[in-house]
């Protein structure tokens, strides 16, 4: 089976969504672990994990971008 | 023909309507502007409308919740500071009460110690005078019972004797004689 | 079981093959995209003919903006009309949206700087949570599916956040901010090579946000789309030509109403680090 351009495009999105997938269980779990450490400063944490979450989450958002553009 | 990539079709079928709508259409620029334009009036609206009025009276209410803390906090301290004044105030009564009583006890221990010691003068002064006056009658009473006495003596002897004896004689026996019954 | 699975399977498949054929025979091929239905769309399609429709079709965005202005209005106009000191419904929720925000924005700028800089941030995010979520009634249409409305958006920040800088910095320290404030030799040698780098992350900053919450919000609407599609096709495959589908979109409808509200979150989130990147240091820590 031969891979076409569109293939590969949405392996690409795939990959990208298995990256971000492990950096966002990490970085939430890690949140959720400071949040039980410290109730106290839950609601800093949580601006701190959405704005990270938001970092890393768009990287799928990229690669899906540029497959609806280049797709 | 697999679900996905139906999905990824019908996407794919909306990215070239996508593309074809804004090639056809106005420009980017003038729509873009009319956007920028659209956020500027909803910045305006909601300035005028949200963010003047709403936040205001948030913060009014919290100064006003923060000024009727500080107000019930005052009074109470006003009522706690009342409280001890008071107390003080009827300590320092209670106190001056004490004092003008025992002042006034005193005063009246004096009187009366004033009025015992006038009432004893007094009953010893009539007791004294009483006995002088006693001594007095007793003593007049024994001159006159003793002249009484010499002169019935006399009589008597004179009765009893008759014989004439000499008076001065006489009056120094009698006197003799009743001088012995006396010490007697 | 795995026979039944594929008998199914090549159900669903034909079924969504022959909706396709359909909808393809019915409406021109690239005329329909997997979004829910608008309203604008629709006039469009009944007249075909009509220039207006389609103009308004071309501008569709900026209608839908334009009615969740009259929206915002209508609502926050209400809601601070007999404002008293004792909330009713509306303005108790209009303040409720108000002071969260507040303290969201606040939590990161400091006090006084968030409030300083909250009407603009606020308005951002109340225009944007509107755009996304108004995808989810029927018949109308995220604007902010649209790159342009959300790369209009994001030169909005960008432009804030540069004359917040000169304005807050000078414009020397602005420049010094640019070459990433050096404080040694070493900081001023690598001058040369920091500043360019400031000057492009700048630029990619707003491109990030326009990108991020375009693709979100159109990854969304593609998907409630996808999901209604699949639905028609699934009672289509029993029913031909079956006009009422099953509701396989609803649940991304919840995860709709979730994501749009964490994006317009974070897109406000964003503006705010932005802003405090740009605040004056000594300024911002004494606050914090």
């Amino acid at each position: 089976m031969q891979l076409d351009a569109q293939a590969a495009y949405h392996i690409g999105i795939g990959l990208a969504a298995i990256g971000s997938g492990v950096g966002l269980g990490m970085a939430v779990s890690r949140a959720m672990e400071a949040m039980g450490r410290q109730p106290e400063a839950a609601g800093r944490i949580q601006t701190g994990m959405i704005i990270g979450a938001a970092f890393i989450e768009a990287l799928t958002i990229y690669a899906l971008i540029s497959s609806f553009i280049r797709g | 023909m697999s679900l996905f990539e139906l999905s990824m079709l019908s996407a794919r079928a909306a990215i070239a309507a996508e593309e074809a709508h804004a090639g056809e259409g106005p420009s980017l620029l003038p729509q873009m502007i009319t956007v920028i334009v659209c956020f500027l009036i909803v910045y305006w609206i909601l300035k005028r409308f949200a963010f003047g009025p709403i936040l205001g009276v948030i913060d009014e209410r919290a100064g006003k919740i923060e000024s009727d803390l500080k107000r019930s906090e005052d009074a109470r301290r006003q009522a706690e500071a009342d409280r001890v004044e008071a107390e003080q105030r009827l300590r320092n009564i209670e106190e001056e009460a004490r004092v003008k009583m025992q002042a006034m006890m005193a005063d009246a221990r004096e009187l009366a110690d004033a009025v015992r010691q006038k009432s004893h003068k007094d009953a010893a002064d009539m007791l004294e005078k009483a006995r002088k006056n006693i001594e007095y009658e007793t003593e007049k009473a024994r001159e006159v019972i003793k002249t009484d006495i010499v002169n019935l003596t006399v009589e008597a002897a004179e009765h009893l004797i008759k014989e004439k004896l000499d008076d001065e004689k006489h009056r120094q026996l009698i006197g003799d004689f009743i001088s012995r019954i006396e010490r007697n | 079981m795995s026979l039944l699975h594929t008998a199914i399977q090549t159900a669903v498949i034909q079924a969504a093959e022959h909706a396709a054929d359909q909808a393809e025979t019915v409406h021109e091929a690239v005329s329909h995209p997997p979004e829910l239905p608008n309203f604008v769309h629709m006039l469009h399609e009944i007249f075909p003919g009509s220039s207006l429709f389609r103009f308004l079709w071309q501008i569709q965005d900026i209608i839908f903006i334009l009615i969740i202005i009259g929206v915002i209005t209508l609502f926050f106009r209400s809601a601070s009309r007999n404002i008293s000191m004792v909330p009713k419904r509306l303005q108790a929720l209009a303040e409720m949206i108000l002071e969260g925000l507040l303290d969201i924005v606040c939590g990161i700028l400091g006090e006084k700087e968030g409030r300083r800089y909250f009407p603009f941030l606020g308005s951002l995010f109340i225009f944007i949570i509107c755009m996304n979520w108004f995808g989810l009634i029927p018949f109308m249409k995220s604007p902010s599916s649209n790159i342009l409305v959300t790369a209009s958006l994001a030169i909005c920040v960008f432009c804030y956040v540069q004359y917040t800088a000169v304005k807050r910095l000078g414009v020397k320290g602005f420049v010094f901010h640019l070459m990433g404030e050096p404080k040694d030799l070493i900081g001023w040698l690598m001058t040369p090579l920091f500043l360019p780098l400031h000057v492009l992350e700048e630029l990619i900053k707003p491109l990030s946000l326009a990108c991020r919450l375009y693709g979100n919000v159109y990854g969304e609407d593609v998907l409630l789309g996808v999901g209604m599609v699949l639905g028609i096709a699934a009672v289509a495959a029993f029913i031909p030509g079956t006009i009422i589908g099953f509701p396989l979109h609803f649940p991304f409808v919840l995860l709709a109403i979730l994501l749009s509200a964490i994006q317009a979150l974070v897109f406000t989130l964003l503006a705010t680090v932005y802003i405090s990147m740009v605040l004056p240091h000594e300024h911002h820590e004494e606050e914090e």
